[in-house]
């Protein structure tokens, strides 16, 4: 047949990874994506370049499958800032509704009674989170998807992002108090709900 | 400390801290604010905490997400055989 098959991968090694490991990326890919028909794309591409590498076994196949996803969730995102020409506007702060013009709480933080682990593994909590990230400025969105769900390092982000470093800190800040917000006001539920 | 933008300026060190090394007054004028604010407190916690739980949530099966359908498998498949056994993709 091909001589890709003497490098190691074959068809039935493709099929079996489908089989095995389909479902994980797929979920994988949409809890950062939120586009079914984008995530199952994104398995499928992963995959075929996946076959045309050839896997060495220093890590999990697994492993190396997310990381070949995670490469995919980066394009994906640089292709949307650029298409799309995302930037990030200085005048207009969206933390503005946060504070009152001396820069202090409007409406100040209330406690959250709970703890990583549990939240971690609840379904509903997943949900809501999504919808929060979802609901972020689409630059915000991907900045803070490449960060803090796929895990890039800073300087990873403000090179997929074309971002400055400083860009980076004011679109987290920004993103994060207005995550927190909606979980205030969709999980936590101490906000007040006259809004 | 200047108390202007007081708390704004607070949740940014906050979650600059998450980001990169604060300066040493950076660091100072943070502490110092937090010390004697707790709704601010209380954010930079909030803030850790969502990371916390992204990075649980980033190792977790997910299991009762949803799965591939049958059609989009199927349509994965295919595609992988295209490639797979070298012949012309349309």
């Amino acid at each position: 047949m091909t001589d890709r098959q003497e490098k190691g991968n074959s068809d039935q090694d493709v099929d079996l990874w489908l089989k095995e490991h389909g479902d994980y990326l797929y979920r994988y890919a949409l809890f950062r994506v939120s586009n079914e028909e984008l995530a199952r794309d994104m398995v499928q591409e992963t995959l075929i370049a996946a076959w045309k590498a050839s896997f060495h076994g220093n890590s999990s196949l697994r492993t190396w499958l997310v990381g070949i996803m995670k490469h995919k969730i980066i394009d994906h995102v640089r292709k949307e800032i650029r298409t799309r020409q995302l930037s990030e506007s200085l005048e207009t702060d969206p933390t503005s509704a946060f504070f009152d013009h001396t820069g202090h709480w409007n409406k100040p933080p209330q406690g959250w009674h709970d703890d990583p682990e549990a939240l971690s593994s609840n379904r509903q909590f997943a949900e809501v989170l999504q919808g929060c990230i979802g609901a972020l400025p689409d630059l915000h969105k991907h900045v803070f998807t490449l960060r803090e769900m796929n895990g890039e390092n800073s300087q990873s982000v403000c090179n997929s992002c074309e971002i400055t470093p400083t860009n980076l800190h004011v679109i987290m800040h920004r993103a994060r108090l207005a995550l927190r917000n909606c979980l205030e006001k969709n999980w936590f539920g101490n906000g007040n709900k006259d809004e | 400390m200047n108390n202007d933008h007081a708390c704004k300026l607070a949740t940014r060190l906050a979650s600059d801290a998450l980001e990169r090394p604060l300066s040493f007054f950076e660091g100072l004028r943070l502490r110092l604010h937090l010390a004697m604010c707790s709704p601010c407190r209380l954010c930079k916690r909030e803030m850790e905490l969502l990371r916390n739980v992204l990075r649980r949530l980033q190792n977790r099966e997910m299991s009762d997400m949803p799965s591939l359908s049958d059609s989009d498998r199927q349509a994965i498949r295919r595609s992988l055989q295209k490639i797979t056994t070298g012949s012309p993709s349309n």
